[in-house]
């Protein structure tokens, strides 16, 4: 899951930044407006934060510029302006979500959680496939009841295609949603992570969940061969 | 001891009362002046008729010479002084005092013999002639007595007078004037009577002119009332006021005007500093969050670094709120004292040394070093100091600034020109307002967007002034007037402050 960060404060970007990562979210910072935009236009991102006090061009601008432009991010809204009407333009522009600072950091996390779920329009926290489930809020992933110990990547992929179950999901995509700089990532590192996390998912000869289909991505599937692509 | 004091009534209650207590003393004043007329009235018809009777009485006198006769005409004299008459009266002497006749409503009393008169009228006697006083019958009655002496006509066969004999007979006639006091009493007492009867009748007209007429007042007052010590947005309409209440109304709304300016002042301000602080509150938590959710000692140091800076900022743009809410009260003074102007400019510009030198800065500057300004020391440094820290921070790569003093009769001027980025002139009549930027963000640096704000309240409190221009192209011109202080401790000259 891809995210990215438009904050000003360099502080705030950093801390929330290093938080995310470590919630296992791929993210992108950056510190004005008009490169967010940029960056909006030309990366697939799950979730933007924004903030509206903006150097060079204003987060309220950027929001109305991205949806303009057909960006479908969701948004959510991080800035000191808590009057209602701030709140209710922000939202009338295209923003999903609004959190006024200063905030609790477990509060964004969940929001972004969210977000993610009405993103790919699920009500609940666990994403089910088969017997297994992953639990989007504490990070906790089972197969029949028993607990499975993932790193901070592999549960990042999991999630990823946990969340379009039946769909390819190509390898592009998976590295950016997982790598905060794709460009950097060995070629065979998703493979490479794609084999560990079947190990793992597969002990006590249960059935493959993750399929590839070749030459384009992998799928997670109850069934052998993929539902759709 | 309390002093009892009554409340005081309010202006309806003393305009009635007063206009009512007007109304009573008018009314009465009628009433007198209407009995005062009836007295009059009544007195001359008494007159008049003292008059009438007495002509007409002496003309009915006549003498043959040896004795007096009278030719009564019945219907004048017995209804006027018959026997059933009771207020009028006549009685006639003869020239020894001894009583001739008199009329028969007098039965028993008598006139007072009055004194000589001062006119013998020939024929009937007018008012002048006519003497006239009030009397008092032997029976105790009060009169109107009218006399003359009158020498009586003859008889037709009356022989020649004699020269020596004296045949002038007293004629004296009266009016009972109770009649008098009677009718003035009674004229009276309807008149006061009317005077309660209108009395109440006009209180009503009193009541209801007072009220029509204090309307406005009444108006104004409720609306007063209304006004809402939270919200000062309201004014009064003063073009349809009257007059009288438009000028009380002008001036609250130019209070209410003043009121909600400053209201909406400290709502800003307020709303300025809290959403000034809460970005590095937000830092500061987040940091922590952070740092707890890692867990690792590189994440918890790195949140502690940025903490500390967080809170070096709050702490920094809280110490310039106070000081500029100091320096707004006039609170804080500093020493005065003479200080080297081109010093503090060089100290200024010397913390800026190596940026000025890597963005190929060009500075200027034009003064003379010997001028010396008697100012507050740090208040000056501080001003000196943050215009060059703006100008520096905001000219941009190869750009200029130019810094410009000097003595203007008993000022010292101060102009800090440099080319900034953009500014409009929107921008630029926003400069040195509390927690203004040009952009809303911090670019990453830490301004709180009070350092010119706290410029414009030390050069104000310094009885100075500043202007800010804007020139094409994009050239700001900082003009700063510093008058020459006196007063306070005099240290020795300083050199930067």
């Amino acid at each position: 899951m891809r995210v990215l960060i438009m904050e000003d404060s360099d502080r705030l970007r950093e801390s929330i930044a290093a938080g995310l990562r470590s919630a296992g979210y791929a993210v992108d910072a950056v510190s004005n407006g008009r490169t967010g935009l940029i960056h909006l236009r030309t990366t697939t991102y799950d979730v933007a934060i924004l903030d509206l006090g903006l150097p060079e061009m204003d987060g309220l601008a950027v929001l109305q510029e991205a949806r303009s432009k057909g960006v479908e991010t969701s948004v959510l809204i991080l800035t000191a302006r808590s009057e209602v009407s701030d709140r209710v333009r922000g939202l009338r522009l295209g923003a999903d979500d609004y959190l006024t600072k200063p905030f609790a950091f477990d509060e964004l996390v969940a929001r972004v959680e969210a977000m993610m779920r009405r993103r790919h329009a699920r009500a609940s926290q666990i994403l089910r496939t088969a017997d297994l489930s992953i639990n989007t809020s504490t990070k906790r992933v089972e197969r029949g009841g028993e607990p499975i110990e993932l790193s901070r990547r592999e549960y990042a992929i999991l999630e990823c295609l946990a969340y379009r179950a039946g769909v390819v999901v190509s390898r592009s995509d998976l590295e950016e949603a997982v790598y905060d700089d794709p460009s950097q990532v060995q070629s065979n590192s998703i493979d490479s992570a794609i084999s560990i996390l079947r190990t793992k998912l597969n002990t006590q000869g249960r059935s493959n969940l993750i399929h590839t289909k070749r030459g384009i991505g992998y799928v997670l599937a109850p069934l052998k061969a993929p539902l759709d692509s | 001891m309390f002093l009892r004091r009554s409340r005081p009534r309010s202006i309806r209650d003393r305009l009635i009362r007063s206009l009512t207590l007007l109304a009573a003393a008018a009314c009465s004043l009628g009433a007198i002046g209407v009995a005062f007329s009836v007295y009059n009235y009544v007195n001359a018809g008494l007159l008049g008729q003292v008059i009438v009777d007495s002509a007409l009485l002496g003309l009915m006198v006549e003498h043959d010479g040896k004795a007096y006769h009278f030719r009564y005409q019945p219907a004048a004299f017995e209804t006027n002084f018959g026997i059933g008459s009771t207020d009028a009266y006549f009685q006639v002497w003869g020239p020894d005092g001894v009583v001739l006749a008199k009329s028969p409503s007098l039965g028993s009393r008598n006139l007072p013999l009055p004194p000589a008169p001062t006119f013998d009228p020939d024929f009937a006697p007018t008012a002048e002639e006519l003497e006239i006083q009030e009397a008092t019958l032997s029976a105790g009655e009060s009169v109107l007595q009218g006399w003359i002496r009158w020498d009586p006509m003859r008889m037709p066969n009356e022989p020649p007078p004699t020269p020596e004999l004296d045949r002038r007979v007293t004629v004296t006639v009266a009016r009972d004037v109770s009649i008098l006091w009677r009718s003035t009493l009674i004229a009276g007492a309807v008149a006061f009577a009317a005077v309660g009867l209108v009395l109440l009748g006009l209180r009503f007209v009193i009541v209801l002119a007072v009220d029509r007429g204090l309307q406005p007042l009444t108006n104004l007052s409720q609306e007063v009332a209304r006004l809402d010590e939270k919200d000062f947005g309201g004014r009064f309409a003063v073009d349809i006021m009257p007059t009288e209440t438009a000028p009380f109304a002008f001036a609250i709304n130019s209070v209410l005007a003043k009121a909600e300016a400053a209201l909406d002042r400290e709502r800003r301000f307020s709303m300025s500093a809290a959403h000034e602080l809460r970005t590095p509150i937000a830092e500061i938590r987040t940091a922590a969050d952070v740092a707890r959710r890692i867990n690792s000692p590189e994440a918890s140091a790195l949140a502690l670094a940025s903490i500390v800076t967080s809170a070096t900022l709050m702490e920094a743009v809280l110490s310039t709120l106070f000081r500029l809410a100091k320096r707004s009260g006039d609170i804080e003074r500093d020493v005065i004292g003479p200080v080297q102007l081109s010093s503090l400019i060089d100290h200024a510009l010397a913390r800026h040394q190596a940026r000025i030198a890597q963005q190929q800065i060009t500075i200027t500057r034009q003064g003379t070093s010997e001028l010396i300004i008697m100012t507050e020391q740090a208040a000056l440094s501080t001003i000196v100091t943050n215009l060059i820290d703006n100008a520096v921070e905001y000219t941009p790569s190869g750009g200029a600034i130019h810094v410009e003093f000097s003595q203007q009769a008993a000022a010292v001027m101060l102009a800090i020109s440099n080319t900034p980025v953009s500014l409009s002139a929107q921008d630029v009549d926003r400069m040195g307002e509390p927690f203004w930027r040009k952009h809303q963000a911090r670019g990453g640096g830490n301004h709180s967007g009070l350092g010119l704000a706290l410029v414009k309240a030390l050069i104000q409190s310094l009885e100075g002034t500043i202007e800010f221009r804007l020139k094409p192209p994009f050239t700001l011109h900082v003009i700063a007037t510093l008058p020459h202080l006196t007063g306070g401790r005099v240290p020795p000259v300083s050199e930067g402050a």
